[in-house]
């Protein structure tokens, strides 16, 4: 141990701080890693506080939270719920919400679909929130109650430019409604701050507005346990359950986390496999820093060795100093990454908000969980990472040997390591085979994402089999230079390693989306064949509550010009696993325009039977597990009704699972005259464009699109979802090309010696280069080659397993053959072109260091 | 009684000189002479004024004789569009640890707060005060989760009805004044959380529609339950420039047998003793009162010096505490209740015009 | 041949060469003596154009070294030296065979003329039936055998031996001072040799002795 100690001290220690810009090159790589995926981490779980965050700044977290399993809640159940309660101190707080949007600016244009923003329009009992002190300090005085008022957080206020007083219009359902601000909730400290999108009006205003009078979405149920009372939570539980019969149900915060997850689950996805890769690409690179420092201090060690210290002294010695690394990087990492979060969080909030209309761009802060975690990873994987180079340092020969032999690098044939890729290979196609993991109707593709990262490493290290591929001509700087590639070190092998992990993930992801946007192609032009759609102007992502009234609907069908309309009803129910969309639709106009791409096709006129039948799309029926002509037990607010299966459709339109039911049958059971969506077929020779603008005209409150215009936006929305894929897939191949040129640096460093040799029987500086370069022209494609071919089995993966074990959509597999021969130009032209750089630096570094 | 009229917001600028002496210029009732009251309606809800109270206060005593003081309270104000706000306080003083919780809370009427118009029956939120068919008031509360009372009262001494023709005065104004029922002895049992306790509490029922003058800024009042078995209820309204106001000062004597003798204000005084520090609201409150009338003196001692309650949600925060009453050898003869209202700021700046027991 | 006038080279202003010249004639044989840290392998550095002086004047074949570029040496190295070191320093990654074969791929000689060549010399320097082995598949003798064969395979004018039987047996490295002897004399090709030994001086025509940088 004092060995240790002793090395550390006066060896390790003072590397640091001669050499201090290298070590800072190190540290910022291994902070690099760790900081990509502190990043993703945080934007992830910042991205999903959008979801929970506004409600508890106004009542702090509930201890449970009911709804109806299916429509609203009856205010009428309050004072059961209060008497089911009896004498127990535990505050109910109902609330009612709805997205609402500022209006579109008049302009005859078309605008995108999440141009405007949305906001949550949240009704609570402003004068009972009193009785909570976590929402008004003392010395505020009771709002003043007029109608209309909306009180905004500061950072609406500032965003807006509003001030108490000023009118603010929003679009509620289909109506532009003027609102008054009636003040600014205050920051209360140790609360979470009111959320920048979110209008806090009086229950039963937000209810009139609403035209819900008498019905709530929720009531948060609050209590804390004293010297009189404990347990309070769990009693109110059975108490509440007890007195529930159906009507509502009981979420934990647990629930209500699994309900936000489920909610993102697509997009999360996204970020997790993306930050495997960086956790991946990370421990390469750290593996060739750490091998680099090993290289530049043999000498050193060796002299050590030749004054006796033991070989465990110095391995434990460099080990100890690698997690000393690690710990200043994980630190460095976790502020790179919150600062990546920060940038992060913009995009990710960006997409969020489009597809689910959900967050706020919050602000991505680090817990020490996570700040810890983001340690504990860089210290685990710089030990991972140094195991191999502290036991070459361990190996090295004492001094007096070391100058005898010509030091080449320690071979890669101790371990057969090809062998060990194929073995991962395999085991990666056998885990493939695998079922998702099924947790409170969660599906988590577990066994997919070991075999992903089990196919990423195999491939990794299988690839250094190709390079036993190259064979030089006449040429003496390839022969040189591949000969080193038929004998690959260890070096060699994580190079290639890492680079084919890079490319094979992006081979996978480009599949995967290529597949994806393919697929939602088709699928859009058999959808989408109305040549008007209408929704709500407020109805700017998918979560939105904005619907249109039956009387606008009338409107619309008088217009001159329209041939026929159709309207989709909607309305969120709860199944016992989660939320999913029971929708109302006219199933003779859907099958006389063909709209759905069947999975399972229903018999002619299946909703004539005697008993109730339903569509239910793809990803219900993976989730549920159900099939044509099983049952579902529908939630409505006359309680279950048993629902046949008549058929299932492939639909990409959401993750959560709808049930379309005939629309005559949904108005019966949810008592719902609103429409969620209109599409509109024209007389022939009408002009859609007209029709549309003038029916945005009279009807400011609507969203008109028409069919052209959607599907566009629709495919825009998609394509937005991967924009952060882009970027991060571009960092993770840029990171592993820069791995490369490490890689060809440290074996340069190693070959000091064979470089001389080659200058002293005559290679010219330029070729010396030139066979580094062909050397890292052989490791690029090598990299490429084994990464593309892994990335199309990869892609399959993502498409037949992880996505439809996830939302169980449907894909068309595609090979997005330009894309990904353009990356590979580019990854190996650049590869060419730092390994030319380096064998140009190492070429000026061989004479200086030779005496 | 007391009052502090949570006006909240409500009520700013309602009241006071309406023309007519039936109803207020908004509409609501004002209290009119020679009302015939009946049972049990009379005990609910009149939401035709304007404002109306539940307010009992008591002393208790565990069997080895540990002593507590509580107070639950229930207020009801409307707006002027009818909308009802019920404002409610409890409170729990252990005397012998020394220690004074209380809790106020707000509610718009519905499903968490609300009076019945045909019994006794008020809630607010899991507090809830009734009267069962045999007479016997059932009061539950709890304050947060620190302390739990249910109390069953049985009157002791028959209702009485303050004031004049039915009418109590509280100025020169015709509107100010209520209708004032009172149990002014009631026997009660229950727990203080597991604990059995009996004693005596006092209840007062009043409604009104506007209670305070003008120039009045707040009251000082105390209910007494002497051991001889006379009661006493004693008010005084305060004016701006620190004086009585002679048409809002009263001590009504309610004798054993339940008959009643009105003093007005020159038939006694009121002198005000020493003074506590409220070190939430800064309030300087004279938790010592001297009543004395033509042949006796009443001195009233503070089991606690804090006692102050409310004023979390209202902002109107008032001294209703717990007090022996001594005579004038400082021998105990009773117990009481001590109410100050309007020492923390200007109650009428706040409220208006509203009332005040 | 070879002309070395007045040599000087410093290193951090410590001087390592002190005025040194020396010349030889084709196929001379020359040893050079002298102890650790004399200068001798900076001298040679230096003929071999490696390293470069600081004043003075090596001429090559009637060339100025100094007058060069780094190519123009690496081009004068190729052609006209040829380089046997201590520790051998052969390609790791290459057979004997492609180690004896790289400087006349260097030159571009013709595949088929290259092949014979090469054969032919290992067959003269006794390692034909190693020629698929890897550096670090031979003994130390059959190392330094291959790297004499490398170093004549182009038949330089010059070759310079860096203590060439330092890292041999007795035994082995007589018979490599024979095959040297013998190998230049065949090719005709002059060999400056730094050494300790008296047995490899002896290989020699001539003694040059060397210390603290100034050539005796």
């Amino acid at each position: 141990m004092n060995d240790v100690v002793l090395i550390l001290r006066r060896c390790a220690l003072r590397h640091w701080r001669l050499a201090w810009k290298q070590q800072l090159m190190l540290l910022a790589i291994l902070a690099l890693g760790t900081g990509v995926h502190v990043a993703m981490k945080l934007a992830n779980r910042s991205a999903l506080a959008g979801f929970e965050r506004f409600t508890q700044t106004i009542t702090s977290e509930s201890d449970w939270t009911l709804r109806a399993a299916a429509g609203p809640l009856q205010e009428e159940w309050l004072r059961e719920m209060r008497a089911a309660l009896g004498g127990l101190p535990v505050n109910l707080i109902p609330a009612i919400e709805a997205t609402v949007t500022p209006p579109a600016l008049p302009s005859s244009a078309e605008v995108s679909i999440g141009a405007q923003p949305t906001w949550r329009l949240l009704g609570m009992d402003l004068i009972g929130l009193q009785n909570l002190r976590a929402s008004f300090p003392a010395q505020t005085n009771v709002p003043v109650l007029a109608e209309r008022s909306v009180f905004v957080s500061q950072g609406m206020a500032r965003n807006q430019g509003w001030k108490e007083g000023s009118e603010v219009k929003v679009v509620i359902n289909d109506e532009v409604i003027s609102l008054k601000v009636a003040g600014i909730m205050p920051v209360i400290p140790d609360a979470p701050a009111p959320p920048d999108d979110l209008l806090l009006m009086d229950l039963p205003e937000a209810q009139r507005l609403l035209h819900r009078e008498g019905e709530i979405d929720r009531v948060e149920v609050l209590s804390r346990d004293g010297a009189a009372f404990s347990g309070l939570r769990e009693q109110s539980a059975i108490l509440l359950k007890q007195a529930a019969k159906d009507r509502w149900q009981l979420l934990g915060h647990e629930d209500r986390h699994a309900l936000a997850g489920s909610m993102t689950a697509a997009f999360r996805l996204n970020l997790n496999v993306l930050s495997l890769l960086a956790l991946l690409v990370g421990g390469y690179l750290m593996f060739q820093a750490l091998d680099g420092v090993v290289i530049r201090r043999r000498e050193e060690i060796a002299v050590l060795r030749s004054l006796g210290v033991r070989e465990r002294s110095i391995q434990m010695a460099f080990l100890a100093e690698a997690a000393l690394l690690g710990l200043v990087a994980g630190i460095l990492g976790d502020g790179l990454g919150w600062v990546g979060a920060q940038a992060a969080v913009m995009g990710v909030a960006r997409t969020m908000t489009a597809l689910y209309g959900a967050s706020s761009a919050t602000y991505a802060s680090l817990n020490l969980d996570e700040a810890l975690l983001g340690v504990a990873i860089c210290i685990g994987t710089s030990l991972v990472a140094a195991w191999w180079p502290a036991r070459v340092a361990a190996a090295t020969p004492a001094a007096q040997i070391l100058g005898r032999h010509s030091m080449h690098s320690v071979s890669g044939k101790i371990w057969r390591v090809e062998v060990f890729g194929v073995m991962a290979c395999i085991t990666a196609l056998g885990l493939a085979e695998l079922g998702p993991l099924r947790i409170n109707g969660m599906r988590i593709p577990l066994a997919a994402y070991a075999a992903a990262l089990f196919w990423l490493m195999g491939a990794g290290l299988a690839a250094g089999g190709l390079l036993q591929l190259f064979r030089a001509g006449e040429n003496p700087v390839r022969r040189l230079a591949f000969s080193h590639l038929r004998q690959p070190s260890i070096r060699h092998r994580f190079a290639v390693a890492a680079l084919t992990s890079a490319i094979t993930m992006s081979t996978g992801m480009a599949v995967m989306i290529a597949s994806f946007d393919n697929t939602m192609r088709g699928w859009i032009v058999r959808s989408m064949k109305a040549d008007i759609y209408v929704s709500s102007a407020g109805a700017q992502s998918a979560s939105s509550t904005s619907l249109i009234s039956a009387a606008t609907v009338d409107e619309i069908r008088a217009m001159p010009g329209v041939q026929e309309v159709a309207v989709v009803r909607h309305m969120a129910v709860n199944l016992p696993d989660g939320p999913v969309h029971a929708m109302g639709g006219d199933m003779a106009f859907a099958q006389r325009r063909d709209l759905h791409a069947w999975v399972q096709a229903p018999a002619q006129d299946w909703w004539y039977g005697n008993e109730p039948a339903a569509l239910i799309n793809e990803s219900l029926g993976e989730r549920l597990q159900k099939h044509r002509g099983d049952l579902i037990e529908m939630p409505t607010p006359a309680g279950l009704k048993p629902v046949r299966i008549a058929g299932v459709y492939a639909d990409y339109g959401n993750e959560r699972g709808t049930i379309l039911l005939h629309e005559d049958r949904f108005r019966e059971w949810f008592h719902n005259e609103m429409a969620w969506r209109v599409a509109v077929m024209l007389k022939p020779g009408a002009d859609a464009e007209t029709m549309r603008a003038a029916l945005q005209h009279g009807h400011p409150g609507l969203s008109v699109f028409t069919q052209a215009h959607l599907r566009k936006e629709a495919l825009r929305i998609f394509r937005q979802t991967f924009a952060v894929t882009y970027a991060l897939e571009a960092v993770g191949v840029i990171v592993a090309v820069a791995g490369l040129g490490l890689a060809l640096a440290s074996l340069m460093l190693d070959r000091r010696k064979e470089l001389a040799t080659l200058r002293a029987i005559g290679f010219t500086t330029r070729e010396a280069s030139q066979a580094c370069a062909w050397e890292g022209f052989g490791l690029a494609v090598s990299g490429v080659v084994a990464g593309i071919i892994a990335g199309v089995w990869l892609g399959w993966l993502l498409i037949e397993r992880v996505n439809k074990q996830s939302f169980g959509w449907t894909l068309t597999f595609h090979f997005p053959g330009w894309q990904i021969a353009a990356m590979a130009v580019a990854v190996i032209g650049t590869g060419i072109v730092v390994s030319a750089f380096v064998g140009r630096w190492s070429s000026t570094l061989t004479v200086d260091r030779e005496e | 009684m007391k009052r502090i009229v949570q006006t909240l917001v409500l009520c700013l600028g309602t009241a006071v000189l309406a023309q007519s002496p039936s109803t207020t210029s908004d509409g609501f009732a004002l209290p009119q002479p020679g009302r015939v009251f009946s049972f049990p309606r009379d005990h609910g809800s009149h939401p035709e004024f304007r404002t109306e109270w539940w307010y009992v206060t008591g002393h208790l005593e565990e069997a080895n004789g540990e002593r507590f003081g509580f107070q639950a309270t229930f207020f009801r104000q409307a707006s002027p569009a009818r909308q009802s706000l019920y404002l409610a306080h409890a409170t729990l003083l252990d005397v012998k640890k020394k220690t004074f919780i209380n809790e106020e809370r707000l509610n718009r009427e519905g499903w968490d707060a609300g009076a019945s118009t045909t019994t006794l029956d008020v809630h607010n939120g899991n507090w809830s005060m009734n009267l069962d068919k045999d007479g016997v008031i059932h009061l539950n509360t709890t304050i947060r989760s620190d302390a739990k009372l249910s109390l069953k009262l049985t009157p002791a001494q028959p209702l009485v009805v303050f004031g004049k023709d039915g009418v109590s005065k509280k100025g020169t104004s015709p509107e100010a004044a209520s209708h004032y029922l009172t149990f002014p002895r009631l026997d009660c049992t229950g727990t203080v959380g597991e604990v059995a306790v009996s004693g005596q509490a006092w209840m007062d029922h009043e409604f009104s529609s506007s209670q305070l003058d003008r120039n009045q800024v707040g009251w000082d009042w105390a209910s007494l339950q002497l051991n001889d078995g006379r009661c006493i209820m004693v008010y005084r309204m305060r004016l701006r420039d620190g004086g009585n106001d002679p048409a809002g000062t009263t001590l009504a004597m309610v004798e054993k047998d339940g008959s009643l003798k009105h003093t007005d204000a020159a038939g006694f005084t009121w002198k005000p003793g020493r003074t506590w520090t409220s070190p939430v609201s800064g309030a300087v409150y004279p938790i010592e009162a001297e009543i004395r009338t033509q042949d006796e003196v009443f001195k009233l001692a503070p089991l606690n010096e804090a006692q102050e309650v409310g004023g979390a949600i209202s902002g109107l925060p008032y001294w209703e505490g717990a007090c022996d009453v001594l005579n004038g050898n400082g021998k105990v003869i009773g117990r009481a209740f001590l109410e100050l209202a309007g020492y923390a700021g200007d109650l009428a700046r706040h409220l208006g015009g509203a009332g005040v027991k | 041949m070879l002309e070395v006038h007045h040599v000087t080279k410093h290193y951090a202003s410590r001087p390592i060469l002190r005025d040194v010249s020396l010349a030889l004639a084709k196929g001379e044989r020359v040893a050079l003596l002298g102890p650790s840290g004399c200068g001798k392998t900076t001298l040679l550095n230096c003929i071999g154009g490696i390293d470069r002086v600081d004043s003075g004047r090596i001429e090559l074949a009637g060339a100025d070294l100094a007058t060069l570029t780094s190519d123009g040496l690496s081009l004068v190295r190729r052609r006209q030296i040829g380089t046997i070191f201590q520790f051998f320093h052969l390609l790791p990654t290459l057979t004997a065979e492609e180690n004896i074969e790289m400087p006349l791929q260097l030159t571009g000689m013709a595949k088929a003329e290259r092949l014979e060549r090469v054969r032919a010399l290992m067959q003269r320097v006794g390692i034909a039936h190693r020629s698929g082995a890897l550096p670090a598949q031979l003994s130390g003798g059959e190392m330094q055998r291959v790297a004499i064969a490398r170093a004549v395979i182009h038949r330089p004018m010059l070759i310079l031996a860096d203590e060439p039987t330092g890292n041999l047996d007795s035994a082995t490295g007589a018979q490599i001072l024979d095959l040297l002897r013998e190998v230049t004399e065949e090719e005709g090709t002059a060999l400056l040799m730094v050494t300790h030994s008296d047995e490899a001086a002896r290989a020699c025509h001539r003694v040059l002795r060397m210390l603290d940088g100034v050539l005796l």
